[in-house]
């Protein structure tokens, strides 16, 4: 495994596959719920919990990981004063949401996509302070374009917005939301944006600060392949008006171990030059898995030496691969998630493989489809539930995901046992 | 040696009515020992705690939620799945138990829409799940018997409820409303077994052909009485919440128990053990003789009572109100009907009333009502209409415990659904708004507090007093979220054994990710 990597981002995929600790007999294509683990990560994990087990040294000031936030950081082209490991997605959400400066009255814009814990702490809020939530429901289907969606935000935006909050991509159809669009739909209204980026971390080369959002809250154990209870937190925490003009938003660092306990901090800047590290602030609170924190920066480190432009490419091409034989064996019109609109495509393709389409709020069915694909036939996806627009139904639907340690023959393969499948089914 | 036979003896109801009709029925609590609900409660001994308040899963296997695929993100979508082993018990030696399916559940829920029986339940569902009402109204005034009327439930459905196979069941809401898991707890939303559909609803034809999936069943219907004995088809392990210790119960009448040998009485107030109060009220009938506001008025001034909110204390969105202002004359001396149930209770009451309104130079005739009909005049504003009734008296018990304040405005003040109706377009509109805002209490509660105000304004409901639900004479359990009605699923032979209830259930769905 050494040898293979020395030198990664020069290695075929077929040979990348080999670094990641998976059941040879298992076709994995549920990557966003759960990445696989590199063998190097899983090696950190282990050497680091030893390390830190019972040892003499002070264990705070490495639980702020400054060095393996700044080396993250800089792989999402931000800086380390902006960047926060997190224990996950929905704990970093969780921090914005309730960290922003929202009165009664005050709008939060968001979609009847997001992942519950996202609703779940806005309604919190609702509740606690008397926010509204205005709730749109995303369109869905093969032909949705990304000028439908950037419309349905701006049409709900009223004069006592104060946020947009939705998912760079969402869990449910895997809708890649026109996120630099929305951003700018956000500028325009001097609005705050929240994105639940869950999704985000290890599938997109993203530079962060150029998407002009002002929060992005990632999962590590989902696309990054980190162990699970980790997470990515970006805070923009300084103004570059070429990505976002607006001035930095107020903002409580929550459960701050290191906020000061007299006096408050410097003014936030508005500049290019920070006042001060937000980061440390949401980062500090009491001790930390080390362990985790580490084996998250083992994991990024080696997407950065594989290549993150080179894995972004790769994940793409093999859900364009499966997006086409899920659109020949299903047709388009079974596909939730987005195809005519390259914008919005994402590796996460969620489809109804039934004949009859009243199946499709027949969660019984869907359930089955997915356990039989999993019991019998060793393929791991998911189902997902959604609210479709102009339906009284929720519906349901079969996701699957690709990731470099996917290939084209077990695409194929799987979706082929599918279509059988769903043939008995139906 | 023969064994002693474990029989306890109730003083309740004589008739033990199939479960459509078992909302504010004496006999509600004997109901929940033959037939079971998707949800239902536990009786805690600390009334009011959450334990005793929660719904908690019954013929279901689990409360749907977000964590176990039940609910989604819109809160407009409960996907609920049966638990394995709860039947039916089939009356035959021969034929053997058969599970309760998911299409029973569909089958209660169509019964509770029919023309032949109206819970006074009802509007809660109507304004709740997707498609109640539409399919309440598409019955054809034509339909008269039970073959039209099953033929009309097997070829229509409730566009919101559907079984997606035998074991689950999907009900579908018009707007967030995380109290439809406690509608399904009520009795009057009991799953109903294929034979029902030879008779109508709560006919005397049903209620000696019942059919029990709880832990008794009945066995001898008279006039006197009415005997449960062990159900052959009811598996301790199938019901979490129920139990089972006796061999027989007899539940008499008040004229069958002269002599007073019932070893619980159900229609007697003992020490309140529910901390949920209801109201006592009058509803006056705005289409009638009192359709003049100032009549009205005057009627609510001249009577005597304790009470001024419609929401009672103890239950969500309780208001302080302020005294009405003093008696206004009568516009004119009308002689004026007073309806009311022909109970002990009630009929104090109207006694009470009716001297008052005497006292001030009214002439009034009491009309005292079986149970039947009483529901059919607080359910058939027809008969308002009609003018068979000025005044009626009525008591209203919170149907559930958590978020109940819809439990009260909607039935008593809704002019869809109030006997007497209003003439106030804005009370509809404010529990309207209130409804389709109860995910938001702050913007609901107020809306219905506005409309209380309103309908006392209008004197459309006159609060008399605020009760405490009937409590039986032993120290039973009582499930304080249904209204404090006892448990008697727990009861032993010996009185004071009543075991402490059962501990909390802990199920999961079966679809699971």
């Amino acid at each position: 495994m050494d040898v293979i990597e020395a030198g990664l981002r020069g290695q075929s995929w077929e040979k990348v596959r080999t670094l990641f600790a998976l059941d040879p007999d298992t076709v994995h294509l549920n990557t966003g719920t759960m990445g696989a683990l590199p063998h190097r990560v899983l090696e950190v994990v282990d050497q680091a919990t030893r390390q830190w087990s019972g040892s003499l040294v002070d264990i705070y000031p490495p639980g702020l990981y400054p060095e393996h936030r700044a080396a993250i950081a800089k792989a999402y082209g931000v800086d380390q004063d902006e960047m926060v490991i997190s224990h996950n997605a929905t704990e970093g959400m969780a921090r914005v949401i309730h960290g922003l400066d929202l009165r009664a009255g005050d709008e939060v814009v968001t979609t009847s996509h997001e992942c519950y814990s996202v609703l779940s702490n806005l309604n919190l809020l609702r509740h606690r302070h008397g926010i509204v939530v205005n709730t749109i429901t995303l369109p869905t289907g093969y032909d949705v374009r990304a000028e439908d969606i950037v419309e349905s935000f701006a049409a709900a935006i009223t004069p006592r917005t104060k946020v947009l909050a939705f998912a760079g991509i969402t869990l449910f159809t895997g809708t890649m939301l026109p996120i630099r669009a929305l951003c700018e739909l956000a500028h325009r209204h001097g609005l705050t944006t929240v994105i639940d980026g869950a999704l985000m971390a290890g599938m997109l080369d993203c530079d962060f600060r150029a998407t002009g959002a002002d929060f992005i809250s990632c999962s590590g154990s989902k696309f990054q392949c980190g162990p699970l209870g980790t997470g990515l937190l970006y805070i923009r925490n300084k103004v570059h008006p070429e990505h976002n003009p607006l001035p930095l938003p107020e903002f409580w660092p929550i459960i701050s171990t290191w906020y000061p306990m007299q006096g408050t901090p410097p003014p936030r800047t508005t500049t290019s030059v920070e006042s001060c590290n937000i980061g440390d602030f949401v980062q500090s609170a009491g001790s930390a898995s080390i362990a985790r924190g580490a084996a998250l920066a083992a994991a990024c480190e080696l997407w950065d030496e594989i290549g993150r432009d080179r894995i972004e490419r790769r994940i793409f091409e093999l859900a364009e691969h499966a997006r086409s034989r899920v659109a020949e064996r299903f047709g388009t019109a079974a596909m939730y998630s987005p195809g005519d609109d390259p914008r919005l495509r994402s590796p996460l393709i969620a489809f109804h493989p039934f004949r009859d389409r009243a199946d499709a709020w027949n969660v019984k069915k869907v359930a089955a489809f997915v356990s039989r694909l999993e019991t019998e036939h060793r393929i791991w996806v998911r189902w997902t539930e959604f609210d479709v627009p102009g339906s009284p139904h929720q519906h349901y639907a079969a996701r699957l995901c690709t990731h470099i340690f996917n290939d084209h023959d077990e695409i194929d393969r799987a979706v082929e046992v599918m279509g059988k499948l769903a043939e008995q089914l139906s | 040696m023969r064994e002693r036979m474990n029989q306890t003896r109730l003083r309740a109801s004589t008739d033990l009515p199939e479960p459509v009709a078992a909302h504010r029925h004496p006999a509600l609590a004997v109901t929940r020992l033959h037939a079971r609900q998707l949800f239902s409660y536990r009786s805690d001994p600390v009334p009011g705690s959450w334990q005793a308040v929660a719904p908690v899963p019954d013929l279901a296997a689990a409360v749907p939620s977000i964590y176990n695929g039940g609910l989604g993100a819109s809160g407009r979508s409960y996907v609920i799945h049966l638990r394995r082993g709860a039947a039916w018990d089939t009356a035959s030696d021969t034929t053997p138990a058969r599970p309760v399916t998911a299409h029973d559940v569909v089958r209660g829920l169509k019964r509770l829409c029919t023309q032949f029986y109206r819970s006074t339940a009802l509007p809660y569902f109507l304004t709740a799940v997707r498609g109640m009402a539409d399919y309440r109204d598409g019955h054809p005034a034509s339909m008269r018997t039970a073959a039209d009327l099953a033929d009309h439930a097997n070829t229509h459905d409730i566009d919101g409820v559907f079984a997606l196979d035998d074991h689950t069941v999907v009900v579908e809401v018009t707007h967030p409303a995380a109290d439809i898991i406690d509608l399904l707890a009520l009795p009057c939303a009991s799953p109903a077994p294929v034979e029902y559909d030879a008779f109508l609803p709560e006919s005397p034809e049903t209620r000696r052909n019942l059919r029990s999936n709880g832990p008794y069943r009945p066995t001898g219907i008279s006039g006197t009485g009415v005997v449960l004995e062990p159900n052959p088809a009811w598996v301790p392990a199938s019901d979490p919440i129920r139990s089972r210790h006796l061999d027989r119960i007899t539940i008499t009448s008040d004229q069958a128990d002269q002599a007073g040998q019932a070893d619980l009485d159900l229609r007697t107030d003992d020490e309140p053990r529910s901390p949920l109060l209801g109201l006592e009220y009058l509803a006056l009938n705005t289409r009638g003789r009192l359709r003049d506001r100032a009549a009205r008025l005057a009627v609510a001034a001249a009577t005597s009572r304790s009470a001024r909110s419609i929401i009672p204390p103890g239950n969500e969105g309780h208001q302080d109100q302020a005294d009405e202002p003093v008696s206004t004359p009568l516009p004119l001396p009308v002689p004026l009907t007073l309806a009311h149930l022909d109970s002990p209770d009630a009929r104090t009451t109207a006694l009470s009333v009716a001297a008052d309104l005497i006292t001030v130079g009214l002439t009034v005739h009491l009309r005292p009502l079986t149970h039947a009909e009483h529901a059919a005049l607080l359910t058939d504003c027809g008969k308002a209409e009609a003018g068979e009734w000025d005044i009626l008296v009525n008591t209203w018990f919170p149907d559930w415990a958590h978020g109940n304040a819809r439990a009260f405005l909607l039935p008593l003040c809704h002019s869809a659904h109030a006997p007497g109706g209003h003439d106030d377009p804005r009370i509809d509109e404010l529990i309207d708004t209130a409804l389709a805002e109860q995910d938001t209490p702050a913007r609901s509660i107020p809306a219905l507090q506005e409309a209380e105000r309103r309908a006392l304004a209008s004197a459309m409901v006159v609060p008399l007093s605020y009760r405490q639900p009937p409590a039986p004479s032993r120290p039973v359990a009582v499930l304080s979220a249904l209204g404090g009605v006892a448990d008697l699923s727990n009861l032993r032979p010996e009185p004071g054994a009543e075991p402490t209830p059962l501990p909390a259930p802990r199920e999961i769905s079966e679809v699971s990710r």
